[in-house]
């Protein structure tokens, strides 16, 4: 008997098969939840890094806004101390947010941002150097130039801002997908496992089960002059040597009650 | 009596079949990095174990019956559709469970019915596999399977009759055994003529590849959210157009064609019958188009030319959307996606032959009425046609009338409109694709609710199965043996 004909070695190898594409499923699986992890550390790493110093950013320059008035009302001291200061945060945000870059063309962005709060900041201190003071209306061609870098600075922080907050939304769908794509292999084994489950209870059933029912019934059955158990088992497996060894038993009998039959005649 | 295991065992051929095309898919998403590597090196596997595992215990069964050869065709159906939805399923997107099970069956009926209201967004080793399950299914994954079996008695024969209607024997003038490879031969050899052709014409190699499985699958599922509309390119058109006329021609009388036997496509008349009605319709429509003054003259014929073409072959191609066209035109259309293309291709649908046929019968009728002591014969193309072919004929029409008069019904009672219900039912059924209405050619079917669509999912079983296949296969089921 080959082992590939081998019941034993058929009930392993299904076994086997069983076996690896569980595996092959959890492997699927971790291999899909690294990926929702990756998208949540970009998240939480990134993008909700660069949204706070953003915020940062508009706040700084709300402060700065502050500070000048203070200066416009003859508050100078004070004034110039709240510029800097904000100056000092704004520059520290830009940083931290050069740091934590994670959507494309985002360097773009923050190089826009230091673009215009530079022009920004420049008209500012410019202001504050001047000896004879400032004051300006609304009507004064300073105040509009500016309240137009005032704009375009807050402009670009904001651009910067809406593109990390897509970046989270595009994330999640991601993260979402990703986690549905991890349990997919799971419940597509747990089926397929189900099914491979009955076909290997058919199968031991039909070349098992069945087979030994058979030869048993053909034993019970058995009477001296059959020569032959009236059952076959058509596969070439152990439950096919079973059955020639039963075989093999019947004709030794009967070879022996011959042989005793033959020699009571004699006597 | 039926054996089990011995359809356990064909069934795994098949699971490996669609397991070979599954890797084909996956590699081509290994190669472009995509997202849908997973879903579909896991259907592989599945497909790939479930495959392998009757053949470890199942030993070799050369005497299969023909009922067993039944239950392996329709089994077999059912169980490709069912595997085929797993890459989609597991990919996710708009691929719910009753959307992945329509998309597989649409595929692998070569309906081209689609629920995805965005196609492009779909990685390539998925459209690929989409494309894949028209090629699989267009000339019958049982057909294949038989290719590739060994020629032992009993084998071919028993599957094979239950994949091929009677009808469609008449044109093949040789064994049995030949004529799935004669089928196959021309098969591959259209989808390879015509993917160089696409390529001249413009399109690119995955495009070419996946338009050319659709059209001489006569499927419909393209890799363009516009269809063929997207390309704008009348070479491309007439390319499509010629090969969805030829794909919807008897597979047998092209192979005489190209043999240079007597019975061919230009010799037979049910083709020259076919092409005529064909050209009538796509005249009627133009005229209509040009009449309402819809379009201009030119533009009318070569939309009309195309849509007819594309439904009365079944593939369900689009340059036009077509809801808005006046009446006439439509309904013009729809009776072509009753009709359908000619038995022994690629189509679905009633078969032109059977209509050719019923009208024969219907004329033989009437002769008998006015002489009731005469004696008459149906020939189809120098063939005798018996009683037998006559009766079944008949008897197919009126289920295929039952058979969709029933799914509009259940589809209207789900609050879904006349003409989208109706136009549905009868495309699901003729495996044409795209109908009127909500369903329409640059439309879809995602707006429809689950039951409906696991219920057209069905239809399309029935209508690729030829119904008759499927009532044959449950009595068998009820029967205890």
């Amino acid at each position: 008997m080959k082992i590939t004909n081998s019941l034993k070695t058929k009930i392993l190898a299904g076994f086997l098969l069983l076996i690896f594409m569980l595996a092959i499923a959890g492997v699927m699986l971790v291999m899909e939840f690294e990926k929702v992890e990756t998208s949540a550390e970009t998240i939480i790493n990134n993008n909700c890094t660069s949204i706070e110093q953003a915020r940062y950013m508009l706040n700084a320059m709300d402060q700065q806004n502050k500070g000048l008035l203070l200066f416009l009302q003859g508050n100078h001291e004070e004034g110039t101390k709240i510029i800097i200061a904000a100056d000092s945060i704004m520059n520290q945000a830009i940083k931290t947010a050069s740091q934590h870059v994670s959507e494309i063309d985002e360097e773009k962005y923050i190089d826009k941002i230091k673009e215009e709060y530079n022009k920004y900041y420049t008209f500012i201190t410019t202001l504050l150097e001047k000896d004879d003071g400032v004051t300006f209306t609304e009507n004064d061609p300073i105040f509009s130039t500016y309240q137009q870098l005032d704009f375009a600075a807050k402009d670009a922080i904001n651009s910067l801002l809406q593109l990390n907050e897509k970046g989270i939304e595009k994330q999640t769908l991601s993260m979402r997908d990703n986690a549905k794509r991890a349990i997919m292999p799971a419940i597509v084994s747990l089926i397929t496992a189900a099914i491979f489950a009955l076909l290997l209870h058919f199968f031991i059933s039909e070349y098992v089960i069945n087979p030994i029912r058979n030869i048993t019934d053909a034993v019970s059955s058995f009477y001296p002059e059959q020569y032959n158990l009236k059952v076959t088992a058509y596969t070439k497996d152990e439950i096919k040597n079973l059955e020639n060894e039963i075989n093999n038993l019947i004709h030794r009998f009967l070879h022996v009650k011959n042989m005793m039959d033959g020699k009571n005649e004699k006597d | 009596m039926i054996r089990t295991k011995a359809i356990l065992k064909y069934l795994g051929f098949i699971s490996l079949f669609n397991a070979l095309f599954l890797c084909i898919s996956a590699s081509i998403s290994l190669f472009l990095h995509e997202d849908s590597l997973i879903p579909l090196l896991y259907g592989a596997l599945v497909c790939a174990v479930l495959g392998i595992f009757p053949q470890l215990f199942v030993e070799r069964i050369d005497d299969i019956t023909v009922h067993e050869g039944m239950a392996i065709s329709v089994l077999g159906w059912i169980f490709t559709c069912l595997v085929g939805m797993i890459p989609y399923f597991m990919w996710g997107g708009e691929f719910t469970l009753a959307n992945s099970l329509f998309e597989s069956v649409s595929g692998f009926t070569t309906t081209g019915a689609t629920i995805l209201n965005n196609v492009e967004i779909l990685p390539k080793g998925l459209l690929f596999w989409r494309a894949a399950t028209h090629f699989i299914g267009g000339v019958g994954i049982i057909l294949f399977v038989l290719i590739i079996l060994p020629e032992k008695k009993g084998i071919r024969s028993s599957i094979y009759h239950s994949e091929v209607s009677g009808l469609s024997m008449l044109n093949f003038r040789m064994k049995a055994r030949e004529i799935a490879n004669i089928i196959v031969a021309i098969y591959l050899s259209l989808i390879a003529i015509e993917i160089i052709l696409l390529k001249i014409f413009g399109m690119n190699w995955f495009d070419a590849v996946c338009h050319s499985f659709a059209t001489v699958a006569t499927g419909g599922f393209s890799t363009k959210n516009l269809s063929i509309a997207y390309y704008n390119n009348v070479g491309i058109e007439i390319v499509i157009m010629f090969f969805m006329l030829i794909s919807s021609m008897h597979f047998g009388l092209i192979y005489n064609t190209v043999r240079g036997r007597k019975l061919n496509i230009f010799t037979s008349n049910v083709v020259r019958s076919y092409v005529t009605v064909i050209f009538i319709g796509i005249f009627l429509v133009a005229a209509q188009l040009t009449v309402e003054k819809v379009y201009g003259f030119g533009e009318s014929l070569r939309y009309a030319a195309f849509q007819v073409i594309s439904l009365g072959t079944t593939t369900g191609f689009a340059i036009v959307d077509t809801p808005n066209w006046p009446i006439f035109a439509i309904l013009i259309q729809m009776y072509f996606t009753i009709q359908c293309g000619m038995v022994g291709s690629t189509s679905g649908g009633l078969k032109f032959d059977r209509i050719y046929l019923f009208f024969k019968s219907l004329i033989k009728q009437i002769r008998l009425a006015k002489h009731p002591q005469g004696i008459y014969a149906i020939k189809v193309d120098g063939t005798l046609i018996d009683n037998d072919m006559e009766l079944q004929t008949a008897v197919f029409i009126l289920l295929y009338i039952i058979t969709f008069f029933v799914t509009t019904l259940l589809l209207t009672a789900m609050n879904i409109d006349g003409i989208t219900a109706f136009s549905a039912a009868i495309t699901t059924l003729g495996n044409a694709g795209p109908g009127f209405g909500r369903v329409s050619s640059l439309g879809n079917y995602s707006g429809l609710p689950d039951a409906a669509k696991y219920i057209l999912s069905g239809n399309m079983l029935l209508g690729r199965l030829e119904i008759m296949n499927i009532i044959v296969f449950l009595t068998m089921l009820s029967r205890k043996h």
